[in-house]
């Protein structure tokens, strides 16, 4: 049996729920904004440590030893609606947070197959801690200036501009941000940078991959657009961004699975340029990957490997 | 994809020193800069976090040309990946005094960015560290209960029963105080004589703990040391000259 938690509207999670019922796959479901229907015991066993049982809404006992591997997909719950049926009630708060607490810290240690545990999820909350990382693992990754210095800011820009690249500048952390090209106009208002050390990035030029690492097996999808940041293509350009389903080279499809596993996330959507000199630069690799969005476009068979490896099926067809 | 390329010269210039990150309240990192500074040979700096963060120029590189780092502080001293040669890192809290008068939602995200930064440049350090920074705690690895008497159990430590639900989330505290004291370094451990089976109990706690440098609070209890507390920031007065020495060795290396 397998274990979905999350939203389960929330495109990534019906589509994982889809396959379950595809493949037939015992599954149960963690439906995040009915936390509060559901319990969880956790016992501490003086050998193998914690083991754990839920109870669901309709009363039934889930035996989390008996689950072979989870997908989690769960929002901060701080951000989830209140109960249909009324205001919330005293103590709600409190025991959500201990309800979420306790299910994180136990995904942490669970001996099961989980995508993605809690802890390895972090690394992905700094794009340069994470780049040290992927580094460190044998990808290239982007000549990255992160300053709260102007003049090291406008030096940057000068030498990538002298040598024919453009430079752009998101976030550091994992709040989401729109990439955006450095403009001239942007020297004059670069002594905000003075308040926090920002990321200033030689912009690589090629063509966009994602590669979505479901345990050994990959899936790559190329993408074709002008923009500087292909999410908001049809933002940014007026154009929406290609997908489409792509072999990678064998050396390429290694290095993700073994990037994958080097971070501790066997669930990973790694974002790659392929230059046009066939070298591939690796941005960062997202652990809780919205791949609905690829999937949809490409056909591509995410959800199905991601619910037959968390049910222990590494069958590579 | 390549390898990424050695960084020379690392401590080897005539400045080269050992770099303490800590509050100024921080009287276990005082002690030790104290210490340290008696027995290795080179300069011992403490610097705080405030000092790095209102650095005047802060300029961390990657990925390309010159990787590395460049802090010129306030008092005009400038921070190299040259000049150190090891680092103690107990950098627990960022200073956000500058940050007090920002719109609520810019404070929030430049405190994200601020986090971020430290995480990614205490993560290059390629010196000796004590500790590698964790994404949960600049200081390294941060575990509440659960992880840690979920390592107890696996490496054969006492653990006391418990049941947890969102009703009892923490686990009740022991009613008898912890009697010793060991520090798991780089997978030596440091601390009183216990028998084999205790200390292979000890050290494999480490293991799972992660961190290059930690401390192990336990007493006994019947046939197998009792796990009571652990922390990625060791106190380091109470690890004497023992664990002073180990350090520096790490240190200095």
């Amino acid at each position: 049996m397998i274990l979905i938690a999350g939203i389960p509207s929330e495109a990534p999670v019906a589509l994982a729920i889809d396959a379950a019922e595809e493949w037939g796959i015992a599954y149960v479901v963690l439906d995040q904004r009915a936390h509060r229907d559901w319990d969880l015991t956790l016992n501490l066993d003086p050998h193998s440590g914690w083991r754990g049982a839920m109870t669901g809404p309709d009363g039934g006992a889930v035996d989390l030893d008996e689950v072979t591997g989870i997908y989690t997909r769960m929002m901060d719950h701080h951000f989830l609606p209140a109960p249909g049926d009324g205001p919330a009630r005293p103590g709600d708060l409190a025991r959500a947070d201990s309800f979420h607490h306790l299910f994180h810290a136990w995904l942490d240690v669970a001996q099961c197959r989980i995508a993605n545990r809690p802890r390895a999820m972090m690394s992905n909350m700094s794009k340069s801690y994470q780049a040290g990382l992927i580094a460190r693992l044998g990808f290239a990754i982007p000549e990255t200036l992160i300053t709260n210095d102007p003049d090291a800011a406008i030096a940057f820009v000068d030498r990538c501009a002298a040598e024919g690249d453009e430079v752009i500048y998101k976030s550091v952390s994992g709040a989401r941000s729109i990439v955006q090209s450095f403009a001239q106009s942007d020297k004059a208002r670069l002594g905000r940078i003075r308040w926090c050390p920002t990321q200033f990035q030689r912009k690589v030029r090629g063509t966009d991959y994602r590669v979505h690492v479901v345990g050994g097996r990959v899936f790559g999808t190329r993408i074709e657009s002008a923009a500087t940041d292909y999410r908001y293509a049809a933002r940014q350009t007026g154009e929406a961004a290609a997908l489409e389903a792509t072999e990678l080279p064998g050396r390429v499809a290694e290095a993700c699975v073994a990037l994958a596993a080097g971070l501790d996330l066997p669930f990973t959507g790694v974002d790659l340029r392929r230059t046009p000199n066939g070298d591939y630069v690796c941005f960062e690799a997202n652990p809780c990957p919205a791949f609905s969005y690829y999937e949809d476009h490409t056909g591509a068979p995410i959800s199905r490997a991601l619910v037959r490896w968390l049910a222990g099926d590494d069958c590579a067809d | 994809m390549r390898r990424p390329a050695a960084r020379g010269g690392r401590g080897a210039g005539p400045s080269a020193m050992i770099l303490i990150i800590a509050d100024p309240s921080d009287t276990g990192a005082l002690w030790l800069r104290g210490a340290l500074g008696r027995r290795v040979a080179g300069p011992v700096r403490l610097v705080t976090p405030a000092q790095l963060a209102y650095a005047p120029s802060i300029a961390h590189r990657l990925g390309g040309p010159g990787d590395g780092f460049r802090f010129a502080l306030a008092d005009g001293d400038v921070l190299t990946g040259e000049r150190l040669t090891g680092v103690v890192n107990r950098m627990v809290g960022m200073p956000f005094a500058h940050l007090a008068h920002a719109h609520p939602d810019d404070r929030a995200y430049a405190e994200g960015e601020l986090h971020a930064f430290l995480l990614g440049w205490l993560g290059s350090l390629d010196c000796p560290m004590l500790n590698e920074p964790s994404p949960d705690c600049l200081a390294g690895p941060l575990f509440g209960e659960i992880h840690a008497r979920h390592f107890a159990a696996l490496a054969g430590l006492g653990v006391g029963a418990a049941r947890l639900d969102p009703a009892n989330p923490s686990a009740p505290a022991l009613t008898t105080r912890p009697t010793m004291r060991h520090f798991v370094l780089e997978g030596r451990l440091i601390g009183p004589i216990v028998p084999a089976a205790d200390r292979d109990s000890l050290l494999q706690f480490g293991r799972l703990w992660g961190a290059r440098l930690m401390q192990i609070d336990s007493d006994e209890a019947g046939d197998r040391r009792r796990f009571h507390a652990a922390s990625s920031l060791a106190d380091f007065p109470s690890g004497g000259e023992a664990l002073l020495r180990a350090v520096a060795e790490v240190l200095a290396r």
